[in-house]
């Protein structure tokens, strides 16, 4: 219990990590509560309104079909919420399992290093597209999707933390006292792992909520009409020159969010410092 | 327990790492016996087989590459003798812990950070005995008293950083200790710790030695923590036994030169007129590569006592009279 609070209490003492942190705290509640705080339905138009630039009306003005951008962008976070979350949750569950096979069965380590870097060989976004089309448009085709660019990422980072953890002496005397191959993945290497994991698993939120942006920018993610960042900023590029509010609000969403994930995923990693030592 | 029994024999060992450069002969041909309620220590440089001669008798060397090529590992433990050789896995898991245990060299980094002292210890016994939850607690919090450990209660619910380098040494010894096990192998143990705290923790290994009435094969390349602590030596150069002895006669009459060299190279404070002139005398040159030994005796390239036929063949293990014996074809003519 301890180690928890002073963990958290060398989280908060990190100024940009807190301003990180009330960021996401700030886009977590909007998007839980979009439906609540949003004055308008989405994806209801309004054609005598269209693009008409923010006022008190309209806080961030109206798209082309007059939708009220303020209650998109609201709606589109909880879309990047959701994706990130799951995303994180598959590659990391995905992943731990996966290096930890790879760092205890040594002939299924080749093999699985292999694949691995097979998959990490392609750009994110390319490998994404590229599934999308085998996939199909849906949340879910995106999470299977960004899950698997990401889980090679996690799978390696255990291995290597695994492997490391293997040669130290208190796996070592694990073995000499007894322990079998399962008791030692499960009560020593694991929880050891899960420092790196969790600064990881920020890292991983804030890639896939840019690239699921991407996705849905380039038209291989969430179709229009259920907003999302990135299909509002596709939309709203073809009015550059008269609204340019339209491309503003859900591309400053974007930075907010993985700049907040990313000032996060930084304090945590310092904050746990002493325990990343070696293994990162 | 009649003083001829055994508790561990070791018969011309031979283990051999197979790696790309060919195959290093790590341990090869090493015998010796332990007894229970004494303490034979194993004595070499850094490279000597030592090591890997404890890791072959847990069966805990990493394997692939390691391989035990040759030889008998015979552990007598509840009226059985164990073939440590031929078990199979799962048997080797329920000896370790519980008939044989194993501290080692690093008390900074022999105990998981995330558990608390108390659950490593409370983890062996729920591995190797039927113990309920309650009775568990209280031979963990026994052991940690055991061990010297103050407020023990208090301390088990501590995380190993809450523990100085002394104590989680303590802490290990009591881990590997709870399950009474007949021998324990005790690798380079006290090379870590502050000199001061390096007593202590020797007073207390044969304090429970006594209690235990467990043989200990205690290894290291400090020959002051040899004088302290064992009955018997052992000293082990390129992967082979050069002389085994009783501590006092090792210490009064080396019969292998390396042992002699060995001795010669501690620093040693003397009163007066006795005092030693010049530095510590050190052994020129390396132990040599377990790829390629050496033809005949493996320290005739260091010996400043060498002849010709000793690159000859490798010289056998001969008994004396005194009960010391001796792997030098020149052991007659010389007093090293």
């Amino acid at each position: 219990m301890a180690r928890r609070s002073s963990l958290g209490r060398r989280l908060l003492r990190q100024r940009m990590a807190v301003v990180g942190m009330a960021v996401l705290a700030l886009m977590l509640v909007g998007a839980a509560f979009a439906p609540l705080i949003a004055p308008y339905d989405p994806e209801a138009m309004d054609i005598i309104h269209r693009l008409s630039p923010p006022a008190a009306a309209h806080w961030f003005g109206t798209d082309d079909f007059g939708r009220d951008e303020f209650s998109r962008v609201l709606f589109g976070a909880r879309l990047s919420m959701i994706t990130g979350t799951l995303v994180v949750v598959f590659a990391t569950v995905a992943g731990t399992v996966l290096g930890l096979l790879s760092s205890t069965l040594r002939w299924l380590d080749d093999l699985l290093m292999r694949f691995s870097d097979a998959l990490m060989a392609f750009p994110d976004i390319l490998l994404a597209i590229a599934l999308m089309a085998a996939l199909g448009p849906s949340l879910l085709d995106v999470v299977l999707a960004l899950g698997t660019v990401y889980t090679p990422r996690v799978a390696r980072l255990v291995r290597g933390a695994a492997l490391v953890l293997q040669r130290t002496q208190f796996v070592e005397a694990a073995a000499a006292l007894g322990a079998g191959e399962l008791r030692i993945v499960c009560a020593h290497l694991l929880p050891n792992t899960f420092a790196v994991l969790i600064v990881q698993a920020t890292f991983t939120f804030a890639a896939a909520v840019l690239t699921e942006a991407a996705l849905s920018f380039l038209g291989a993610g969430i179709p229009p009409p259920t907003p999302s960042w990135g299909n509002m900023i596709a939309e709203g590029q073809q009015y550059l020159d008269r609204a340019d509010w339209l491309i503003m609000a859900p591309g400053l969403a974007i930075l907010l969010t993985v700049l907040a994930l990313q000032l996060v995923g930084d304090g945590l990693r310092d904050a746990l410092d002493p325990r990343l030592r070696g293994l990162t | 327990m009649n003083a001829g029994e055994t508790l561990l024999e070791v018969e011309e060992l031979c283990t051999s790492f197979f790696t790309d450069e060919g195959e290093a002969k790590a341990v090869d041909g090493v015998s010796f016996t332990v007894r229970p309620g004494e303490t034979l220590a194993l004595v070499g440089e850094s490279g000597s087989g030592k090591s890997v001669t404890a890791l072959s008798i847990m069966r805990l060397f990493p394997s692939p590459p390691g391989r035990i090529v040759g030889g008998r590992l015979r552990l007598h433990w509840n009226g059985v003798v164990h073939d440590l050789v031929a078990a199979s896995e799962p048997r080797m898991r329920r000896l370790r812990g519980s008939a044989i245990s194993m501290i080692f060299q690093e008390p900074m980094t022999s105990l998981n950070p995330l558990l608390t002292v108390g659950e490593q210890v409370a983890e062996v016994l729920r591995a190797h005995t039927d113990l309920g939850r309650r009775a568990i607690a209280r031979r963990t919090v026994e052991m940690l008293d055991r061990v010297g450990i103050a407020a023990p209660e208090r301390r088990a619910h501590d995380y190993p950083h809450h523990l100085s380098g002394g104590m989680r040494q303590r802490v290990m010894i009591a881990v590997a200790l709870v399950c009474a096990p007949a021998l324990l192998i005790a690798d380079e143990p006290t090379t870590a710790l502050d000199v001061t705290i390096q007593g202590q923790v020797l007073e207390l290994m044969r304090g429970l030695r006594a209690e235990f009435g467990m043989g200990l094969l205690f290894i290291t390349h400090n020959l002051g923590v040899v004088a302290e602590i064992a009955d018997r030596v052992a000293v082990m150069y390129a992967g082979r036994l050069v002389e085994t002895a009783d501590v006092l006669a090792l210490f009064d009459h080396p019969r292998h030169p390396y042992t002699a060299a060995l001795l010669r190279s501690l620093p040693r404070l003397c009163r007066g007129e006795a005092a030693p002139a010049g530095a510590l005398e050190a052994i020129p040159g390396q132990i040599p590569s377990p790829f390629e030994r050496p033809p005949g005796c493996p320290f005739a390239p260091r010996c400043g006592f060498a002849r010709p036929r000793c690159t000859e063949t490798v010289p056998p293990l001969e008994v004396t009279p005194g009960g010391q014996a001796v792997r030098c074809i020149r052991r007659r003519e010389i007093v090293p």
